[in-house]
């Protein structure tokens, strides 16, 4: 299943060199499909802009991206890797400054630059290491030479650190929840849909590259996978901005599919081909999952976003009633991200899950003890998860509009905006009812990543579960729908009175007083809020008369308010204090040269 | 007559050592006149006693360009150009010599090493020119008035000249011609230059930010 395609391309230690096999295919129909939903989305979503601002640039770039994205996947060479990846970060960089005149958007856009090129540095080295070892810069002739195990272990170091930042790694994510709420809605799609599985690509290819690794690779990625997991789920549920949270969650999904990336490493130091497709076969199909729904998602937030003009959730509530469609998109796009059977992420889960249990019980003893963890881990975000899209849903969706009555909505949601999103829910229930293809595509990209062989491998023993649980709960649902048509028709002779809520004996209730996202995820907050520097400030209403007063509750991401905050502001400083403004900078800069013509003439007498 | 050219090389270095240890514009021009003078009686000395045309040629065209009408110009510049007469280099005058003096120890022992393809004139004229080159650049870093820098320059092109004159008869007379005439093309659009940058910065009350330009943030 493996193709080749060359072309002559003069660049010092380069070739257009593109190869498709299992791995990149996997990557490359997520890319092309989402691409292509959200390009389309684009269309209705950039009209009110079409007037007023340089959309056509802004296509331009997203065209850039998307080519970048492809060559990323195909590349065969290293230079030709890295230079789409600078293609892809930079004109990701654009794309997210769309509305360049808000200071936050431009924060958020170098925020990302600087944070993307650290990550290409180490990518760097990373490559030149591993091309220096096999003496070419081809990724089948690298993948060829056999790695020394210190080389191997810096090499994945590297590419975590490199391909996290990218991929949103948490004590590196802090780019992410800035860059995807300040770009328009179908970039945030394509960013987090597909852009950052680029750094999961990364790693996945990097590991083809160097074959079997020592196994505290595999506890490390499943340690980060945790981490990140769990966090980015209870930060996620601390947020008040729709496309924030959509952001953590992309962390939290990255977390998963790291959990399984490091089962089939595990499975592959240990010898175990099974658990190493499972595990890598239950990530790839993660990710190709992720982003779908994930886009889906977000595509159905910016339609949101776009009627109410605001993206703050308390704002919004009762959308099911002003665009039922997206209300439905965005619940079957929820339920999917949910890990709830008949959608696709479901399926996904149910892999890894297949695959920690395969790790406890056939591990040694630390083994079981991290997929032990991992397995709590992956119900713990499974539960936050729906406890955080109940509160979206519910704020946004279900009540009644907390805006003033009369107060202007945005005009209506195009058909250019309705149809990606259906096509990707469709995608989502397709994979969820029938996940034979995906997930067999999936598994030879599994088998591909840790070198096995699919047809040796008993992989009926996950299937046959799967259809059996899938079947369940198509009957059961079934069976209540049933049920309820049952009772709605004898119920048809009694007519049933239609009366209000029951207030309280409350007589004034207005639309404010609904529940919020804030009180709704207070009670989790609360629990966690040690880890998560949970604060809430709120006055004290004193006598008969109370004045207005206001409440506010934040959460803090702790690598970014604790660790990335004060190391740079030190940083800063002392860059302040090394500067020597003193000095003319044409004079500066001829010393420098000067300074260099010397070495250069003292180094050349050697 | 090799002696002759050790003189003149000396005086060349000697020269540039005075320059950069000064801080008065018009004395950094008048000394420079003096420096393309000597390096004009050069071509003179170079091939003992038959004088062909060419050296004549080259002698005196330098003596003209560089002597006369060079710090000429300049003058006319720094008239032009309401600027102090005074300016304070970057680093201190004993310590531009210190440096100067070391970077001519520095210069003669990196020449010690340095393999020619033919003969020089004299032992001095590798040394000398390489210091002359490098204490031009060391006054173009150290001053930082555009005149000043057109001076450093200079300097670096009579290094240069010494260099090339001295060492290769096989230059053609024409390069030489061209290089005379490209300096002082050179030479001459910096001074409307100059002017043209004073006449804006006195149009324009921005002119604190001048101190500021090339800082980015």
């Amino acid at each position: 299943m493996e193709k080749y395609f060359q072309s002559s391309w003069h660049v010092p230690f380069g070739e257009f060199s593109l190869k498709f096999d299992p791995l990149s295919f996997i990557f490359l129909v997520a890319v092309i499909i989402l691409i292509l939903c959200a390009g389309i989305y684009a269309v209705g979503y950039m009209r009110p802009y079409a007037s007023k601002r340089p959309v056509g640039l802004h296509i331009f770039f997203y065209l850039v991206l998307s080519l970048a994205l492809i060559v990323i996947v195909l590349a065969n060479n290293v230079i030709l890797f890295l230079g789409a990846w600078e293609i892809m970060s930079v004109s990701a960089f654009f794309l997210v400054v769309f509305k360049d005149e808000e200071s936050d958007v431009r924060r958020a856009g170098f925020l990302y630059l600087i944070a993307s090129h650290c990550g290409t540095f180490l990518l760097i080295i990373m490559f030149f290491l591993m091309a220096s070892n096999s003496g070419s810069m081809n990724f089948d002739i690298i993948s060829h030479a056999p790695f020394p195990p210190v080389l191997a272990g810096v090499i994945f170091l590297l590419a975590i650190f490199g391909f996290g930042v990218k991929a949103g790694f948490i004590p590196l994510h802090i780019w992410l929840p800035h860059a995807h709420p300040a770009a328009p809605s179908h970039v945030s799609a394509v960013l987090s849909g597909v852009m950052i599985k680029m750094g999961i690509y990364g790693i996945c290819r990097v590991l083809w590259m160097i074959g079997v690794l020592p196994d505290w690779c595999g506890y490390l990625l499943l340690i980060i996978g945790v981490l990140c997991g769990v966090m980015g789920v209870l930060y996620a549920l601390g947020q008040h901005e729709l496309k924030r949270l959509l952001a953590y969650h992309s962390i939290e999904n990255i977390g998963i599919v790291a959990l399984g990336l490091g089962v089939g490493l595990l499975g592959e130091s240990h010898r175990m081909p099974f658990l190493a497709v499972l595990g890598f076969g239950g990530a790839l199909l993660h990710v190709f999952n992720h982003a779908i729904f994930k886009g889906l998602l977000f595509l159905a937030a910016g339609a949101v976003i776009q009627k109410t003009h605001t993206g703050e959730m308390d704002r919004m509530g009762g959308m099911a009633k002003v665009m039922p469609l997206v209300s439905i998109l965005f619940l079957i796009g929820a339920l999917a991200i949910c890990g709830l059977p008949l959608f696709n992420g479901f399926i996904s889960e149910f892999i890894i899950y297949f695959g920690l249990f395969q790790g406890i019980f056939h591990l040694p003893l630390q083994g079981t003890f991290v997929c032990a963890l991992g397995i709590i881990a992956l119900a713990l975000m499974g539960t936050l998860a729906l406890a955080c899209f109940s509160k979206v849903y519910g704020t946004v969706f279900l009540g009644e509009p907390r805006v003033p009555k009369g107060s202007q909505l945005g005009e209506r949601i195009s058909l250019w905006m309705c149809i990606p999103m259906i096509v990707l829910a469709g995608f989502c229930l397709w994979i969820g009812l029938f996940p034979r293809t995906a997930a067999g595509i999936a598994f030879l990209g599994g088998a591909f990543l840790s070198h096995a062989d699919l047809l040796e491998l008993p992989m009926d023993n996950i299937f046959s579960p799967l259809t059996c649980m899938i079947g369940g709960v198509v009957l059961f649902l079934a069976l209540v729908l049933i049920l309820t048509y049952l009772r709605v028709l004898f119920l048809k002779a009694l007519p049933a009175s239609v009366s209000e809520t029951w207030r309280c004996g409350f007589s004034y209730v207005t639309p404010r007083m609904q529940y919020t996202s804030s009180s709704f995820a207070r009670l989790i907050l609360d629990f966690f809020k040690r880890i998560l520097f949970y604060k809430r400030t709120f006055p004290q209403v004193k006598g008969f008369f109370p004045q207005s007063a206001s409440m506010s509750s934040s959460v803090s991401d702790f690598f970014e308010e604790f660790l990335f905050k004060p190391v740079f502001g030190k940083l800063t400083n002392l860059s302040r204090k090394l500067d020597i403004s003193r000095i003319r900078y044409t004079q500066m800069y001829l010393m420098y040269i000067f300074l260099y013509l010397i070495i250069l003439l003292v180094w050349k007498l050697k | 007559m090799t002696s002759w050219v050790d003189v003149i090389c000396i005086t060349v270095v000697f020269l540039s050592l005075i320059i950069l240890s000064n801080y008065r514009v018009a004395a950094m021009i008048r000394i420079f006149a003096i420096q393309s003078f000597v390096l004009g009686l050069l071509p003179f000395f170079l091939h003992a006693f038959c004088i062909s045309n060419r050296d004549v040629i080259l002698g005196v065209v330098t003596m003209v360009l560089k002597a006369v009408l060079v710090p000429s110009i300049l003058f006319w510049a720094i008239r032009h150009v309401s600027m102090r007469s005074e300016v304070k280099p970057i680093i201190g005058l004993s310590a531009s010599i210190i440096l100067g003096a070391m970077i001519i120890a520095g210069a003669f022992w990196v020449s010690l090493s340095l393999k020619l393809p033919g003969k020089p004139a004299s032992d001095l004229i590798l040394p000398c020119s390489l210091s002359t080159v490098l204490l031009g650049f060391m006054i173009m870093v150290t001053r930082t008035r555009a005149v000043t820098q057109v001076l450093g320059y200079l300097i670096m092109e009579n290094g240069i000249f010494l260099f090339a004159v001295s060492l290769f008869d096989v230059m053609p007379v024409l390069i030489e011609m061209g290089i005379l005439l490209d300096i002082f093309v050179a030479v001459f659009i910096m001074a409307i230059v100059v002017n043209h940058i004073n006449e804006e910065f006195e149009k324009n009350p921005a002119s604190v930010t001048f101190s500021k330009m090339g800082e980015t943030f």
